[in-house]
C-alpha cells in the first residue's frame, strides 16, 4: 500500500522543515512506503528557499490558490503517481504525524474510504472558542440533515482517503474552507466516511486560515454550498456504483 | 426636443458604436462579449435618431412616462449582462486553477528530470 502524505503549506518557512521529520521520525514506525509532497501554495516568505534548501520532496504553486487548490494539486499528483492512499497533514504543526497508522487503518481494513481524524472523539483535550465549537456544531447538524451522517469534526484538515477518494478530489475540490464540503461531496459520491479519534497541537506558527470577521462568511458559504452539494443530483460515479 | 440636442444624442450614440467595434477591431474586446454592447450601441443609435420610438415602447409596456420604460429596459440590460460577466468569470476561475496545479506539477518533473539528466553522464565517465 503506498502512501503519500499531502501537506499543503502557506508561508510556513519557519515549522515545515520540522513538520516535515517529524513525519519521516513517525513514518518509520508505520510504512516503509510512505512519500509526502509538500504543497507550497505560492508562499510570500522564505518557503520555497527553505524547501530548496533542505532538499525538501515539494510542489511549488507559480500562484495562491488557498488551501482548497493547494490541497487539490496533492491530489492530482497523487493520483498521477498511483498513490493507493493519500493523507493531508497540515504544514503548520497541528496534525500529529503519529496518528496517521490510526487514520490509515479503516482503509487498510477495507472498512472506509474516507477517515477524518476528528478531535471530539474523546483523545485530548481540545481548546477552542465556544463560537468556533457552535459554527462545528452548527454544520455538522446541517451535514446530518443532508447525507444522514453524524460526522463530528466537520473541520478536520487531518484525514486520509484510499483511491476514490483521491479520484474524487483530484476532479472535484472546494476552493475555500473545502473541508466541510469535500465530506458532503464523498457521502453524496457514495463513499464511506468513518471518523477515529485523534489530538491536535495548538498551532505554533502561521495564522488560522479562519478570522473573526470571516467567520460570519464562513458559515454563510460554507452552509449553502453543503445545501447546494446536497441537493445535486449524484453523479455518474454513484450511478456506476448502483449498477 | 431641440435640433442641438437632438444632434448631441446620435453624436454619442455613433461615438459609442464606433468605440466598440474599435476595441473589437483592436483584439481589445472579444466579439463574443461585444456583441451584447453593440446591440445596445444600435438600440441608443435607432432611439437617438427617432425619440418617438420610446413612447411606443412605453405604451406597448402601460408605463405611463416613458423615460422610466427606458431606466427598467436598461437596468434589466446591465443585470444580465452582469450575471453573464460572472459566469464568465468563474470558469475563467476554474480553468487558471487548473493550469496552475497542472504547471505547478510538471514544473517539478522537469526539474527532476533535469537532475536525472545532470547526474547521469557523471556516472558514465
Amino acid at each position: 500500500m503506498r502512501i503519500l502524505v499531502i501537506i499543503p503549506a502557506y508561508n510556513e518557512s519557519a515549522a515545515i522543515e520540522k513538520v516535515v521529520s517529524g513525519l519521516l521520525d513517525a513514518a518509520k514506525a508505520f510504512s516503509d512506503a510512505c512519500d509526502y509532497i509538500v504543497v507550497n501554495d505560492g508562499s510570500s516568505d522564505r518557503t520555497e528557499y527553505v524547501l530548496d534548501e533542505k532538499g525538501l520532496n515539494a510542489i511549488t504553486l507559480p500562484a495562491n490558490l488557498g488551501i482548497g487548490g493547494a490541497v487539490q494539486t496533492g491530489y492530482i499528483y497523487a493520483k498521477q503517481q498511483g498513490y493507493d492512499v493519500a493523507v493531508q497533514l497540515d504544514g503548520d504543526g497541528q496534525h500529529l504525524p503519529a496518528f496517521i497508522p490510526e487514520l490509515i487503518a479503516p482503509i487498510a481494513r477495507g472498512e472506509a474510504d474516507f477517515v477524518i481524524g476528528s478531535r471530539f472523539l474523546g483523545k485530548g483535550s481540545f481548546r477552542s472558542s465556544s463560537v468556533r465549537r457552535c459554527g462545528i456544531r452548527i454544520l455538522s447538524g446541517v451535514i446530518y440533515c443532508m447525507t444522514g451522517r453524524r460526522i463530528m469534526d466537520v473541520t478536520s484538515g487531518f484525514r486520509a482517503v484510499n483511491r476514490h477518494g483521491i479520484d474524487l478530489f483530484s476532479d472535484e475540490y472546494a476552493k475555500d474552507y473545502p473541508e466541510p464540503e469535500g465530506i458532503v461531496r464523498a457521502l453524496k459520491n457514495g463513499l464511506s466516511v468513518c471518523e477515529v479519534p485523534v489530538s491536535m497541537e495548538k498551532r505554533e506558527t502561521g495564522e488560522s486560515s479562519i478570522g473573526l470577521l470571516m467567520s460570519v462568511y464562513y458559515m454563510i458559504k460554507v452552509t449553502l454550498s453543503i445545501l447546494l452539494i446536497g441537493l445535486e443530483k449524484p453523479d455518474g460515479k454513484l450511478k456506476e456504483a448502483e449498477r | 426636443m431641440s435640433g442641438v440636442l437632438h444632434a448631441i444624442l446620435i453624436l454619442l450614440s455613433l461615438a459609442f458604436n464606433v468605440l466598440v467595434l474599435n476595441m473589437v477591431r483592436q483584439g481589445r474586446a472579444e466579439l463574443r462579449y461585444a456583441l451584447a454592447w453593440l446591440g445596445v450601441g444600435i438600440v441608443m443609435l435607432l432611439l437617438s435618431i427617432w425619440p418617438h420610438l420610446l413612447n411606443v415602447i412605453a405604451e406597448l409596456m402601460n408605463v405611463a412616462v416613458p423615460i422610466n420604460a427606458a431606466f427598467f429596459l436598461a437596468i434589466l440590460f446591465l443585470l444580465s449582462i452582469m450575471l453573464g460577466l460572472t459566469v464568465v468569470i468563474s470558469g475563467h476561475k476554474n480553468r487558471i486553477y487548473k493550469l496552475t496545479q497542472l504547471v505547478a506539477i510538471q514544473e517539478k518533473r522537469i526539474a527532476e528530470l533535469e537532475k536525472k539528466l545532470t547526474e547521469q553522464p557523471a556516472k558514465r565517465e
